[in-house]
């Protein structure tokens, strides 16, 4: 019955009124589309359905300063950055400003973080210091022409050790400051080649300074034979309580050279013995 | 309580009945009646649209009693009294006069009809037009900016730097002319630790751009002067002197440029070297079934003479195009020869530079972006007399792609590619993002992310991110990150960092903005957290204008 009502009433209901036609989609004529009775000049447009959404400064930025004076906004328009913004790094980094420019201000947020996506990674202290301290060039405000080379930016501090206590040059010392300096301070640095003869990254002289134990180094070169002649133990190990603890141990002497003979430390000699008569 | 439960479901009831009863209400009605009656209350036949009112006093045939609650039609009234006593009403409110009945829809042949004579009649259309149309395009922007940086090191110090930036694009002049500014005063109230890059100027002023223009959409003559960063003229740099060509309607231009080119690392004008050269500009638009939608191409021929390349012929081509709404393009190549000097001079002609950028979307929610760059032109760096920082040809390739399953979720691979040709250094990463954009609305988002990295200093790094906004007003961008880095010191290395990136809008043309970064190492030949151990922070404090 009910179906029989709805036929009905279906069959009684008016013909629905034929559409008009669609109106067409272009800017001239639905200007409902966008502009509203409030003022012609207060546009409302979701961008965003182009498929270049409008973010930071660009929702307050003139149509018209990326479209031009063309009255159809359907023309394509190029959605590089490059296509309306100057790249005043002469193209060096492409189109994707937004990698290091916030869209808000312009303003670069490329920081240490992000350098890390080079082939430098800024660790240490390097990651507080101005850009320009190793990207020298402000004209082309390019930056990839720095070289991930150490002596490349710390060749005066190389220079500056010449007439020092540890002359880099008259030691013979390289130029990879990596293998001796950790990035966070010059100061304190390790001599990894040292423990073939003297373990000094580990055990009980771990982080001790070169001229802590060595007299001088103004004559060191690094031969690999273990005899600089510089090496002073007793410094700080004194030889009345050495004597002593070494009183069943046969040939010693207290000497520095005798010291170093036995006891490198090195991994694997089995000869740590704790340094009991240290002089502090 | 009850009782007014009561009354209240009573007056409902009264009401829904009242309302099928409305039409029987006969205008200018002049009594009422008592329909039921307790021992304290009586409901009366008449309500509001009759003048009833709470606390209004009732006059009965015997006795009165006070109107309680009233509805439109129906009424209560505490006193004593009969069912079918009846009492006289209040001159009734004047009332709104009747809402006049719609006629009838006209029959759609009608409307039809109507429709068809309204199209054809003849009117006059009315024309928008911009008063200030040609000003708007060409209105221009300023940015200015007072800030004050400082970095810190430990067992080094702070170094701090006080600056003022100013950037100016497109101003108008009148008459078409338009200027732009880019300009940076730098001034160092303290510089700490080993200084290498200009240690002697305290104060530094830096000119990238100060020039006049004239440049219309409706074409012509097209020029520029001035301190000019020569307009669309792929790689070339900035110079002393003047730009100027033809430009049609449609955008194309083509000139000439030539000047004298300013140093490197003070941008101080400079007579002993210069440049000139050819410039072609074009792009155009393609229809909307057009596959290709969208053309830009970009070349250049000049002769430099710089301090560092010496005299140099150079060609620079640059093409951009967008493939459908899918695919964007770029193409960038230059090639050049030395003609003779130059401290970082090559023999021959050679590629110099190659840079391609592919952006895809083949659906809406995947995205795959990957570029190429190769720069094999060997530049020494100039710092002074006697100090060349001599680097050389680098390579760097990366890769991204990013899948949005949801609008609030986000996930992301990202791959890239650093290469030293000079000294034969390399260094890879690769890893997952997990994004999540909309975690809080749009006001907030956050991601999470990892690297592994290989090469002459491999090692990890992890991070995650905050993002949280009030569109126009407020954004807080806030990190947190660990590296581990091994390869470039005697052992590993473990650094901890948090930055912090904050912008308020103070106003609709002043923003204030606030980046702070810090970091510290969790290792390395100090312990820590101590004393000795390396930490680093910086800060950086903006107030801009943005007019």
């Amino acid at each position: 019955m009910s179906v029989l009502l709805l036929l009905i009433a279906a069959a009684a209901a008016p013909a629905p009124t034929p559409r008009s036609p669609a109106v067409r989609a272009s800017m001239d004529t639905r200007c409902e589309g966008c502009h509203s009775v409030d003022g012609w000049r207060r546009v409302t447009f979701d961008h965003s359905k182009t498929g270049f959404p409008l973010e930071g400064r660009h929702i307050t930025t003139s149509c018209r300063a990326c479209h031009g004076s063309s009255q159809d906004f359907t023309e394509p328009v190029a959605t590089s950055c490059a296509a309306c913004h100057r790249d005043v790094h002469l193209g060096e980094f492409g189109n994707r400003c937004s990698s290091c420019h916030d869209p808000s201000s312009w303003a670069t947020r490329f920081g240490p973080d992000a350098h890390r996506l080079t082939n430098f990674p800024l660790t240490g202290r390097h990651a507080a210091i101005p850009c320009e301290e190793c990207h020298l060039n402000q004209r082309d405000r390019r930056f990839t022409r720095s070289t991930v080379d150490c002596l490349t930016c710390h060749q005066q501090d190389y220079a500056r050790t010449v007439g020092t206590a540890i002359d880099h040059l008259r030691a013979g010392f390289g130029t990879d400051c990596k293998s001796c300096h950790f990035p966070t301070r010059f100061k304190g640095a390790t001599f990894p080649a040292h423990n073939v003869c003297f373990q000094i990254t580990g055990g009980p002289h771990a982080g001790i300074s070169c001229l802590d134990c060595h007299s001088s180094l103004a004559s060191f070169t690094p031969t690999g034979t273990c005899t600089t002649n510089t090496a002073d133990c007793m410094r700080c190990h004194a030889c009345s309580k050495e004597t002593v603890s070494h009183a069943n141990v046969g040939g010693f002497q207290c000497a520095n050279r005798k010291c170093y003979e036995c006891h490198s430390f090195t991994p694997g000699t089995g000869l740590g013995p704790s340094p009991a008569g240290v002089r502090r | 309580m009850m009782t007014r439960a009561r009354i209240a479901g009573v007056l409902l009831a009264a009401s829904m009945g009242g309302l099928a009863a409305q039409a029987e209400t006969a205008p200018g009605r002049r009594t009422g009646s008592v329909l039921y009656a307790t021992s304290s209350r009586l409901y009366l036949d008449a309500g509001s649209r009759e003048g009833l009112a709470p606390g209004q006093i009732v006059q009965l045939q015997k006795g009165t009693c006070r109107v309680e609650q009233v509805s439109a039609t129906r009424a209560t009234c505490l006193g004593t009294g009969r069912a079918g006593d009846t009492f006289g009403l209040p001159p009734p409110p004047p009332q709104s006069p009747p809402a006049s009945r719609l006629a009838p829809l006209p029959a759609p042949s009608v409307v039809e009809q109507r429709r068809s004579i309204l199209a054809s009649a003849p009117h006059p259309k009315v024309d928008f037009h911009e008063a200030s149309y040609g000003l708007e395009a060409s209105r221009g922007s300023a940015d200015v900016g007072v800030g004050h940086k400082t970095w810190w090191a430990s067992g080094i110090g702070a170094s701090r730097q006080e600056r003022v930036d100013a950037l100016i694009r497109d101003f108008p002049l009148g008459a078409g002319f338009t200027l732009d500014v880019d300009l940076s005063a730098r001034r160092w109230s303290r510089r700490a630790g080993p200084i290498s890059f200009r240690p002697d100027d305290a104060t530094q002023l830096y000119v990238w751009e100060a020039s006049i223009s004239r440049r219309t959409d409706a074409g012509g003559p097209a020029f520029s002067v001035g301190r000019v960063r020569p307009y669309r003229v792929p790689g070339q740099v900035i110079l002393d002197g003047a730009q100027a060509g033809w430009r049609t309607q449609g955008g194309t231009e083509a000139g000439i440029f030539g000047g004298v080119v300013p140093d490197a690392v003070t941008l101080a004008p400079s007579l002993d070297h210069g440049t000139f050269g050819a410039y072609w500009i074009g792009q155009h638009s393609y229809a909307g079934d057009s596959s290709l939608r969208f053309l830009r191409h970009e070349a250049r021929i000049a002769f430099i003479n710089t301090a560092d390349l010496g005299q140099r012929l150079e060609g620079e081509a640059l093409l951009e195009a967008r493939v459908t709404r899918q695919v964007d393009l770029a193409f960038d190549v230059r090639g050049g020869g030395t003609l003779s000097g130059g401290v970082g001079s090559s023999d021959g002609a050679s590629l110099e530079a190659l840079r391609v950028d592919v952006s895809v979307r083949p659906l809406d929610s995947l995205s795959l972006i990957s570029s190429f760059r190769y720069d094999g032109l060997s530049v020494p760096e100039l710092d002074g007399p006697g100090r060349v920082l001599a680097s050389g040809a680098v390579r760097h390739a990366d890769f991204s792609a990013a899948w949005e399953p949801m609008d609030a979720l986000r996930l992301s691979v990202l791959s890239g590619l650093s290469s030293d040709l000079q000294s034969h250094t390399s260094r890879r990463w690769i890893g997952p993002e997990i994004g999540l954009p909309r975690l809080l609305g749009d006001s907030t988002g956050l991601s999470a992310g990892y690297f592994r990295e290989d090469g002459w200093a491999p090692g990890s790094s992890a991070w995650l991110q905050l993002l949280t906004r009030s569109r126009g007003v407020f954004q807080l961008l806030a990190r947190v990150s660990w590296f581990r880095t091994t390869g470039i010191a005697p052992g590993d290395l473990d650094e901890l960092g948090a930055s912090a990136a904050i912008q308020a809008q103070l106003g609709r043309y002043v923003a204030l903005r606030l980046s702070v970064f810090g970091r510290t190492t969790l290792n390395g030949q100090t312990t820590p957290f101590g004393a000795a151990t390396g930490q680093v922070a910086f800060a950086d404090l903006e107030l801009a204008g943005t007019f």
